[in-house]
């Protein structure tokens, strides 16, 4: 990666920085205040989408630790997403206790659930892992329905009353926009800094090679482990944060197809960064946004109503499943790599390369 | 007693249908390395095009069995060609990815075109029941039970001693050797797709036969997947095996714990045994233990 | 001076057509969003819904609409049978629409709005029965119908008053992991246990289990017939339905089922072209029956189909439970409209509109019994009437003429 001209790093962190020139500084402030000053004027539509962009955003940029960096295959993320979000519930609802204990608990109960499934990452590889976190999934289901009723509600799931920090009601969509968008800034924050260090270093170690990472002394198990614990922290607070949100736990609402969509949008995004990340969400849920808003419109079309009702909704899974495989064929490194190539082509222009 | 009888008879039976239906996925990984999490859909498609070819234009039942078999041989190459084919080399989560890409599309294509209505499929097997003692045992099932015991000694026989076979199973080993040992490695491939398409056709039709289906059907897709990965994901001889084991499992357990635990265990005690399995011996009961090199 | 006239001219003839227009729009138009599903689960029930509601609305803003000034548009969203989607599309449906009122889905929006409705006043109808967990006070949600379980209840007493030679009737359970039908099996269990079984009425003999889509149940079923059972409850999936038949077929005999016209009989009556395996089988609804065609309700359908281009063959189970919620949510707002006029119309006027009056029979267009909504229940929890219909001598009609009441004696578990 090229930099500008001009810009040149004379310390380890200066070269390790994100940010390195005021421009970009900037930009960065700028973006941030556009983002957190969203409530002011956009409507009720756009803070609805964003709500549910940034608990995905957790969700994803946790799966892509996971999947991305460590190259642990992880079709149950969205069970641990589930997992936490019944913890949230549980212990606010028994227990009382405030969210600023409650979110981190969610997350780190999810975190040991995912651990467990990651000690079988040690043992398999590649498909066997992506059925053990299917399993997951099956194994979730079963469990919030057969656990007693009155830790997890059993059918009846878990009813939450808006939660509160320091007097401040999470009642609305602008309250709920403001602890969501400041959280996920956190952890996605904490992420980027994660894959920085040296534990970052060691589990893209693990993904490319295991056994040479092993011989040069990584102690793979606990990396193994520890992906899967990271991915599924991250998963658990971002289900905590739904459980505030919509109030209402059932274990029916965390399902294998909502993986599945998690999985797509790191490939569409592409894998290996958290930008790759953050963009396939955007993008996945713009896409998403688009057929529902335009859905009913295009339906009027009296082309597409002569064919049947709903064709264009039908469609949505034909196009997500579309986009994964013309992705995976044509942009394998998704629109995170793309993005660096116009960067790249616009920093040493003219010249080709 | 005669419960715990009929629980063991049914739930084996059962566990041989979801062999017929690994059997797909252990044949396409065993000559292309790819694991195709998109057999579910495949399955129903299958039957939603037997559907087509005999409630909707209304063939005979001999005709649209027929036709539903070549439509699914078809089918498996057309997604070779098109999807697979481009992506010989690349890593493995690529190739788990698109065949999850796969999955989503077909759910797709299946709701557009057949919609979401129950659609109901005449019986292929006669509706009498076979009697075994005081049981009653649905005859699709025992049929479908016989063609999976068939079928895995066929295939076992065809890869393990013929020459056709012994080639794919070493494209499968490696597509670089298999290229420089002057192997078609794509021809390989393509015929392991056509063969699982006609399987999943024929577990579609033991599945669904006489019976009214949906495209939820397709779960049964994920739930033979233990299955598969008890006997070993190169196994097909190993798979009547797994099945017989995994499906008196679930019997028993739907038996005994049922009752306890207010149902549902039937459903997931296979996974459990998969998880545990796969802690003990990764690769399965039969399946190929590779040595890893750096 | 000639260009000054004309333009004066053209400003003036402007004007006038503008407070023309104004004048002619004394119309109030409001939007009903509907959560619909195209893709998920239910779809297939949902695709037959849309014609219907479109029906009855176009129906009335016609018929009351126009003469009390307000004309409701329906506007359809894919919730695709998703809590997590329908979170998230309900702000911008909120600010989009300002809805009124709502037309629900079923369990998925359910999860996902209970909650926030109060605090959004939107009142949201559901054509769909309620569930258990469901039956909550201080709700802004109605539906139409009240539990399964009161339904099927209802059934069941029909069913023991009928064959009083088989007391204590002996009931079994088919069910299967879905949270839905648990909640059926534990209100009927209860019920039975502590009112029908101490007087000797029914018993339950068998409770098994099987997948949402099984493969096969003859071992089930197989349970069930040794136990001798009279009657088999929890059937809640057409594929559940037809393994049951199936494996019923296998050892040659026919325990009746009591299930909801959706669940069971009607689909595969329609797709096998004969209804003669459903022979005595039981389908109960609070809602009028859909094989009758000589009732008021019918009468009705036929009104929609000849003047509002309804399709002739969408009078069934599945269309009935998009009329039941449609013609109530119509007339909520009819009885808001007169309330407080057309201008003022809002969530709290029709929420109060709903708690406030009776909805008669009549004024439901005989599609639903009496209506009266209180603040215990999401559903209308006096004088409970339902309609039961059954398969005899191969042919799909309703058990009697009147609507059957529903017990009285059960109560919330």
């Amino acid at each position: 990666m090229t930099l500008p001209a001009g810009v040149y790093a004379e310390t380890y962190d200066q070269d390790q920085a994100l940010i390195r020139t005021w421009p970009q500084w900037i930009c960065l402030i700028c973006f941030m205040v556009l983002l957190l000053s969203l409530p002011l004027y956009g409507g009720g539509k756009v803070i609805g989408f964003m709500n549910v962009l940034w608990i995905t955003l957790i969700a994803v940029v946790g799966l892509q630790i996971n999947v991305g960096y460590a190259g642990q295959v992880n079709l149950g993320q969205s069970a641990f997403m589930g997992v936490g979000a019944y913890a949230a519930g549980a212990l606010t609802l028994h227990f009382d206790l405030p969210i600023w204990l409650t979110i981190p608990a969610a997350g780190v109960i999810a975190a040991l659930f995912g651990a467990l499934f990651g000690l079988a990452a040690v043992r398999v590889k590649g498909f066997y892992l992506a059925l053990t976190t299917i399993a997951a999934q099956y194994v979730f289901a079963f469990a919030m329905l057969k656990l007693p009723k009155k830790w997890f509600g059993q059918i009846q799931g878990l009813r939450l009353d808006p939660v509160s920090l320091l007097g401040f009601q999470f009642d609305d969509d602008v309250s709920i926009y403001y602890l969501v968008a400041s959280i996920s800034t956190l952890m996605i924050y904490g992420a980027w800094g994660l894959v920085r260090s040296s534990t970052g270093r060691a589990l893209v170690a693990v993904r490319d090679n295991d056994k040479a990472a092993a011989i040069i002394g990584i102690n793979v198990f606990y990396y193994k482990a520890l992906s899967f614990f990271i991915g599924a922290f991250y998963a658990g607070v971002a289900g905590a944060l739904w459980a505030y949100y919509i109030r209402y736990v059932l274990s029916e609402m965390f399902t294998l197809w909502l993986s599945v969509w998690y999985l797509g949008m790191l490939i569409v995004g592409g894998m290996g960064s958290i930008l790759g990340a953050i963009i396939g969400t955007v993008v996945i849920r713009l896409l998403q946004e688009f057929i529902t808003y335009f859905g009913p419109w295009i339906n009027q079309i009296s082309f597409f109503s002569s064919i049947g009702g709903g064709i264009i909704f039908s469609s949505m899974n034909m196009l997500l499943g579309c986009v994964i495989i013309l992705f995976i064929i044509f942009e394998p490194r998704g629109l995170a790599h793309r993005w660096n190539i116009i960067k790249e082509s616009y920093r040493i222009w003219p010249f080709p390369h | 007693m005669i419960s715990l009888l009929s629980h063991i008879i049914n739930g084996a039976l059962i566990g041989l249908l979801f062999a017929l239906v690994a059997m797909g996925f252990v044949i396409i990984y065993r000559s292309a390395r790819v694991f195709n999490f998109a057999q579910g859909e495949i399955v129903i498609l299958g039957a939603f095009l037997f559907w087509t070819f005999s409630q909707y234009w209304e063939l005979p039942i001999w005709l649209s069995l027929i036709l539903a078999f070549c439509a699914s041989v078809v089918l498996g190459l057309i997604i070779e060609r098109v999807i697979l084919r481009p992506l010989v080399g690349e890593e493995l989560f690529a190739l788990v990815m698109v065949t999850i890409g796969l999955l989503v599309f077909i759910r797709g294509l299946v709701l557009v075109t057949w919609g979401a209505e129950v659609h109901f499929i005449p019986p292929v097997f006669s509706v009498k029941g076979v009697k075994v003692g005081p049981l009653m045992i649905d005859r699709g099932l025992v049929y479908g039970g016989a063609f999976t015991i068939f079928m895995s000694i066929l295939f076992s026989w065809f890869f393990n001693h013929t020459r056709l076979g012994l080639e794919m199973t070493a494209v499968a080993e490696d597509h670089q050797i298999a290229l420089s040992l002057g192997l078609n490695v794509k021809r390989s491939i393509a015929m392991a797709w056509a063969i699982s398409g006609a399987l999943c056709t024929l577990s579609a039709i033991v599945f669904v036969s006489g019976k009214g289906m949906t495209f939820m059907a397709a779960d049964i897709g994920l739930a033979a997947l233990p299955v598969a990965l008890l006997a070993g994901l190169e196994s097909i001889g190993g798979l009547v095996l797994a099945g017989l084991l995994i499906g008196v499992s679930m019997g028993l357990a739907e038996h005994f714990l049922d009752s306890v635990l207010q149902g549902g265990v039937g459903a997931v005690f296979p996974f459990f045994i998969m998880i545990i399995v796969l802690l003990i011996r990764p690769t399965g009961l039969f399946g190929w233990r590779t040595i890893e090199r750096i | 001076m000639k260009r000054y006239v004309k333009r004066m001219l053209f400003v003036v003839v402007c004007v006038t057509f503008l407070m023309g227009g104004q004048a002619t729009a004394d119309v109030t138009k409001y939007k009903v969003p509907v959560i619909s599903d195209f893709t998920g689960s239910w779809a297939q029930l949902f695709k037959a819904w849309i014609p219907m509601q479109k029906a009855v609305f176009a129906w009335w803003n016609d018929e009351v609409g126009k003469g009390l000034g307000v004309e409701l548009e329906l506007k359809h969203y894919d919730g695709r049978y998703d809590s997590s989607v329908i979170a998230s599309m309900w702000p911008g449906i909120l600010s989009e629409c300002k809805p009124i009122i709502a037309l629900g889905g079923g369990g998925a929006d359910v999860a996902a709005l209970q909650q926030r409705l109060p605090k959004d006043k939107v009142p949201v109808i559901y054509g769909t029965a309620t569930y258990g967990y469901g039956w909550l006070p201080d709700q802004w949600l109605f539906q139409v119908r009240p539990t399964y379980v009161q339904e099927w209840a209802a059934a069941l007493m029909w069913y023991i008053n009928k064959h009083p030679e088989k007391k204590p009737v002996k009931i079994a359970f088919l069910s299967c992991q879905i949270a839905a039908a648990l909640d059926l099996v534990n209100g009927i269990e209860k019920y039975t246990v502590e009112v029908l079984e101490p007087k000797g009425l029914a018993k339950i003999v068998a409770k098994e289990f099987t997948d949402v889509n099984p493969v096969d149940v003859s071992s089930q079923v197989r349970k069930i017939v040794d136990a001798k059972a009279d009657m088999v409850l929890g059937i809640v999936t057409p594929a559940m339905s037809s393994a049951y038949i199936k494996a019923c077929g296998l050892y040659g005999t026919n325990i009746p089922t009591i299930g909801s016209p959706h669940h069971t009989i009607w689909a595969f009556g329609a797709a096998m072209k004969t209804y003669e395996p459903f022979e005595g089988h039981l389908v109960v609804a609070a809602h009028a029956p859909t094989t009758d065609d000589t009732s008021k309700a019918y009468g009705y359908f036929k009104l929609l189909v000849d003047k509002y281009q309804l399709g002739k063959d969408q009078y069934n189970p599945y269309t009935m439970m998009a009329l039941n919620q449609s013609i109530l949510a119509v007339r909520a707002v009819e009885h808001a409209a007169k309330k407080v006029g057309a201008k003022k119309l809002n969530g709290q006027a029709v929420y109060d509109a709903l708690i406030g009056g009776p909805y008669t029979e009549q004024e439901l267009m005989y599609t639903l019994p009496t209506l009266e909504f209180t603040k215990d229940a999401p559903f209308c929890t006096k004088n409970l009437l339902v309609a039961i219909e059954t398969v005899k001598d191969g042919k799909y009609m309703p058990v009697s003429k009147e609507w059957v009441p529903v017990p009285t004696d059960i109560k919330k578990w």
